[in-house]
């Protein structure tokens, strides 16, 4: 196991900002380029999936496993539902457009965790060395 | 009825209905797997600079290689390998 160069540093206000919006904590870390590319990533799969299968793909309770996924990004969730119960007629998505929406959304949550994961405990979770 | 009719009739709306990819979904997969490295290199990556994008590039194609991979494997476990046993 490498040697760490670095000491682990809990901090809890970046990583717990950074499952509110994506990328925050980097920010406050200093790191604005990586902050900016991580919430473009996450913001785009989140999106991408709302585009895809519809609103319904967050806001749809009845998938319960799937609402277990987006523990990552639950603020943006919530906010979507708030949204959503705005009178807007969304239309629900069915089969293999659900899914991959579901998906997007699903990948959406688990990078942004472990963004947030890597702001709590910020830098030395990164390793040393760059894997391909 | 009426709504129906209204339904099928109106401009897709986004965010609102979604996508008629019943028979193109999997190509879904290429903006997937590029998002998925983005973001993973955008973490990952101890310094980002020019060589960001090579990451990202070759991240995405590993991942489409093994989902082409998988797919292949997936078929020919189930209609060759298995109909020699059964």
């Amino acid at each position: 196991m490498p040697a760490r160069s670095e000491p682990l540093e809990f901090q809890a206000v970046p990583g717990l900002l950074s499952f509110a919006v994506p990328g925050v904590g980097y920010f406050l870390h200093g790191e604005r380029e990586r902050g900016a590319l991580v919430f473009a990533g996450v913001m785009a799969l989140f999106l991408g999936g709302m585009l895809i299968g519809g609103m319904e793909v967050v806001t749809n309770q009845q998938d319960t496993l799937w609402t277990i996924f987006h523990i990552g990004i639950w603020p943006l969730g919530w906010l979507t539902r708030i949204i959503s119960h705005m009178g807007l007629a969304t239309t629900p998505s069915v089969g293999r457009v659900n899914e991959i929406g579901s998906l997007f959304v699903a990948m959406a949550s688990f990078l942004n965790a472990i963004a947030a994961v890597d702001c709590l405990w910020h830098p030395a979770r990164r390793r040393e060395d760059d894997l391909l | 009825m009426l709504n129906l009719i209204t339904n099928s009739t109106l401009a897709w709306r986004p965010f609102l209905d979604p996508l008629d990819l019943h028979t193109q979904w999997f190509y879904t997969l290429i903006p997937l797997a590029f998002l998925v490295s983005f973001t993973y290199k955008a973490v990952r990556l101890k310094n980002i600079g020019p060589s960001f994008a090579k990451h990202v590039i070759v991240m995405t194609i590993q991942i489409i290689g093994a989902m082409i991979a998988l797919a292949i494997a997936s078929y020919l476990l189930v209609l060759v390998v298995l109909p020699m046993f059964y």
